[in-house]
């Protein structure tokens, strides 16, 4: 029974550093930029300031 | 007794690697490559968005995070410095004045672990919404790079941040270029 626990013990803590996590980024870069009609719509107060929008 | 206690200790260190954050020292290195715009101009840059220095996690091998990676500016401050620099390599001045004003929102800037086909490494991505004032106008743009390092062995947390910078590298490189295209036309 203890040599049981040890084990569990030993595998649960070598998993301390794996990684198992799959990540993919499927984002890509707009391919033109686009005029904004709308400023309001999308800036917050401190961007609108920065961009000048009345 | 002193036989279990060694034991755990020796656990304890095993593991202790997934527990303790890893801060990297390291800053943003502007690319050697400088290219110069025929007709000097001025620009004014602003960075919003997200604020904290902790670009990703080390995680355990059931996802949990265990500790943070974290570097010596935040992400905006980050992302300001790599633009300034990567704009006045191009030739560009920067001035908080100047009528040309592009402004950089942080979407997702950050640095991951990955594990596909039997390798373990790191993603990084810089994903940055851009907003370019030029006359009266408002252009906008996404602009998305992305890094990676994986190895059947083991990858360190400081090989994930030279990934994390490769990244910014890339997307602020992508962005002052097609920057000066535009005012190109």
């Amino acid at each position: 029974m203890k040599s049981f626990i040890v084990t569990l013990l030993v595998l649960i803590f070598l998993s301390g550093c794996a990684t198992r996590r799959k990540v993919l980024f499927n984002k890509q870069t707009g391919d033109r930029w686009i005029t904004v009609d709308n400023a309001n719509e999308f800036l917050t107060e401190k961007e609108k300031e920065f961009l000048k929008v009345k | 007794m002193l036989k279990h206690f060694f034991k755990l200790s020796c656990l304890l260190l095993f593991c202790s690697c997934a527990f303790t954050p890893h801060i990297d020292k390291r800053t943003y290195q502007t690319s050697t490559v400088k290219n110069e715009v025929s007709n000097k101009q001025s620009i004014s840059i602003m960075v919003s968005g997200d604020d904290s220095n902790i670009v990703g996690y080390i995680r355990n091998g059931f996802g949990t995070e265990t500790a943070n990676i974290e570097v010596p500016q935040t992400k905006k401050n980050l992302i300001q410095t790599a633009l300034e620099q990567e704009f006045t390599a191009m030739g560009f001045t920067i001035d908080s004045n100047s009528p040309l004003r592009f402004l950089a929102r942080v979407k997702q800037v950050e640095v991951e672990l990955a594990q596909e086909e039997g390798k373990a490494g790191y993603y990084a991505i810089c994903d940055l919404q851009a907003y370019l004032k030029q006359d009266s106008k408002i252009l906008e743009r996404n602009f998305v790079e992305n890094d990676k390092i994986d190895s059947f062995w083991a990858v360190t947390a400081t090989e994930g941040i030279t990934t994390f910078y490769k990244a910014i590298n890339k997307c602020s490189n992508l962005i002052v270029s097609e920057v000066s295209k535009r005012l190109k036309k």
